[in-house]
């Protein structure tokens, strides 16, 4: 088991390096000059070259990306160039947010999209099967941010049940707290409902062809202990793997919906630097996107032998 | 050209009647294609749909509601929604084939290649196994905050984001491929690898090509309307979909109209290019046929 984790975490090295490599070119490959910015409007061109040498960008570029990269090992993704406050300080202050709307995102979808998912599977090829089916289509097909106007416009503009934006930090109270994220929540939860009820679908038609589910039916068993006992415990690894693999998902759809509702988390952190073309903090962000989405895959896949005793590393 | 499956044995003839079969069977695909066509169509014939130039200001007749003279109202600068929302449909489409296209071909060959060659494989899956990592939609926002926003410039970068889907499955298609009996004795009586990759294992990929292609070019379409909405798109000048719907968006509470059309065209496209490929998917995946006939 040791070795495997071990094994598993080395292999995660290279991937790591291309992410890192593809992150580090965006800021060598971007547009304007870092240290004619750092120099100043005033500065005389000896000042700037003097500055560049300073800080080592007259270097070849692997040294320079080595550099960067023994920062970042050490937590040191560089300064915001617009408020020079440094990256990993901002990425602390504003992970609260997401962080509590991946939770409320989760604790949505997942109790939604098997049960789905389960259903259709269950009642395969009868209306209630096509209707999860085209509903899962649906779910991929309209974009996040539509889906969080038509959610604002009918339940907090004409309702009012809901505030239109904005977050409200948890020391203020649980109900205010989880009031604001609600919407969001639902939001996000569209298109993971969607990705979890396809694939529970899929993986529970599968196993409700074999064997020994026609073996539990024909020694009496009740069709509920049939279908929760013998099929979806057996059906769990794919569905683990794309609650986790909808976790992609939702840092894109994260992205968007903190736009839309104005939540200061990470999304929309990285969204501000992208239109203010702050390349360490996009940088930054990219960097601990990727790490979080190959992080919970490594988990998963650990997790399988706790799911399914039959696999063992 | 002989198409087989992963199994061995031939697949039936006629890939057109085989569709044909199923889409009469499949009303809700029939329906989304034809919408797709009248898109199309639109998207090309979109200045005999409106005399209205999609960007000119009309400050008296701002932000109209949808009437009679301007279908789908009118935004916050007096432009004409209706001609702005099919002249998007431009690019839109073109977003969506130029990706399609675009990640299909370079996909392709990055699957090949890894797929038959060792060292190529230990290199360029890594790379796509990275890019894989990080999510598209962020992929395409630093690339085209890196270059100048522009269609092409966003083509591009979301191509970039959607190759490695592609070549991950071109590359598990060669793999199980390579060591089939016909592959053998293709090798067998002479033909160089070149000859063994396009002329035996590319056909095979076709049908699994196609379905995929249809994806991404629904997800290009999204991710294009994603940028613009987020301001990280093609210009703002430019009518597309997520271009309005961004104009429109600090008006939502007082005209919801701006958003709504444009809105709607993009979900119903979206929606249409996904149902086509379901669609076709079960029509060309032999396996799925067998199990739901």
């Amino acid at each position: 088991m040791l070795r495997y984790i071990i094994k598993r975490i080395v292999a995660v090295i290279p991937v790591v390096s291309v992410v890192a490599l593809f992150v580090f070119s965006l800021l060598y490959f971007s547009p304007g000059d870092p240290a004619a910015m750092l120099a100043g409007d005033n500065a005389s061109a000896e000042d700037i070259d003097r500055i560049r040498e300073s800080i080592g960008l007259n270097q070849e570029f692997f040294v320079q990306f080595g550099h960067w990269a023994l920062n970042v090992l050490q937590g040191d993704f560089g300064r915001s160039l617009f408020s020079n406050t440094p990256v990993s300080a901002l990425i602390l202050e504003r992970m609260g947010p997401t962080l509590a709307l991946a939770w409320v995102t989760m604790a949505i979808a997942i109790p939604i999209g098997i049960p789905l998912g389960v259903v259709a599977a269950w009642r395969y090829g009868t209306w209630i099967d096509r209707l999860v089916s085209f509903m899962a289509v649906a779910g991929f097909s309209v974009p996040v941010f539509v889906f969080a106007y038509c959610l604002i416009y009918l339940l907090s503009i004409h309702l009012a049940w809901f505030p239109v934006q904005g977050y409200v930090e948890p020391s203020a109270g649980l109900w205010p707290f989880l009031r604001h994220l609600i919407l969001p929540g639902v939001t996000l939860s569209l298109l993971y409902v969607a990705m979890i009820a396809r694939m529970t679908r899929t993986t529970m038609l599968e196993t409700l062809k074999q064997d020994y589910i026609r073996t539990a039916r024909s020694k009496g068993l009740r069709e509920s202990r049939v279908v929760m006992k013998h099929a979806l415990r057996n059906a769990s690894v794919p569905i683990v793997t794309t609650v986790g693999l909808g976790v992609a998902l939702v840092i894109t759809g994260v992205v968007v919906t903190e736009s839309v509702f104005a939540i200061p988390g990470l999304g929309r952190l990285t969204v501000d630097a992208i239109l203010r073309r702050d390349y360490p903090v996009i940088q930054g962000m990219i960097l601990v996107f990727s790490l979080t989405y190959m992080l919970i895959n490594l988990l998963i896949d650990i997790s399988y032998t706790f799911l399914d005793p039959r696999i063992r590393y | 050209m002989k198409l087989y499956r992963v199994g061995g044995g031939e697949v039936q003839t006629g890939v057109v009647a085989m569709l044909r079969k199923q889409w009469a069977r499949n009303a809700l695909a029939v329906i989304a294609a034809g919408i797709l066509i009248v898109l199309a169509i639109g998207a090309i014939c979109a200045p005999l749909l409106s005399s209205i130039d999609p960007q000119s200001i009309s400050p008296a007749r701002r932000m109209r509601p949808p009437s009679t003279q301007f279908w789908f109202g009118t935004d916050n600068l007096g432009r004409d929604i209706f001609t702005r929302v099919i002249y998007g449909s431009r690019v839109s489409l073109m977003v969506g084939v130029g990706v399609a296209a675009l990640a299909t071909l370079f996909g392709t060959f990055i699957g090949l290649l890894t797929g038959f060659n060792r060292v190529a494989d230990a290199i360029l899956s890594r790379v796509m196994d990275g890019l894989m990592s990080i999510p598209a939609i962020l992929i395409a926002i630093a690339l085209t905050a890196l270059t100048r926003a522009s269609v092409q410039g966003v083509i591009i970068a979301i191509t970039i984001a959607e190759i490695p889907r592609v070549a991950r499955l071109v590359r598990g298609v060669t793999l199980t491929l390579r060591d089939q009996p016909f592959i053998e004795s293709a090798r067998s009586i002479g033909c160089s690898t070149p000859q063994i990759l396009f002329r035996h294992i590319l056909p095979n990929t076709l049908a699994p090509l196609i379905v995929q292609a249809s994806f991404i070019g629904a997800s290009a379409i999204l991710i294009e309307a994603t940028l613009s909405f987020l301001g990280a798109g093609a210009p703002t000048e430019i009518p597309s979909w997520g271009n309005i719907m961004a104009d429109g968006r600090s008006l939502f509470q007082i005209s919801p109209h701006i958003i709504f059309f444009p809105a709607l065209f993009l979900a119903i496209t979206v929606l249409a290019v996904n149902i086509v490929g379901d669609a076709a998917r079960d029509a060309l995946d032999p396996r799925l046929a067998r199990e739901t006939k």
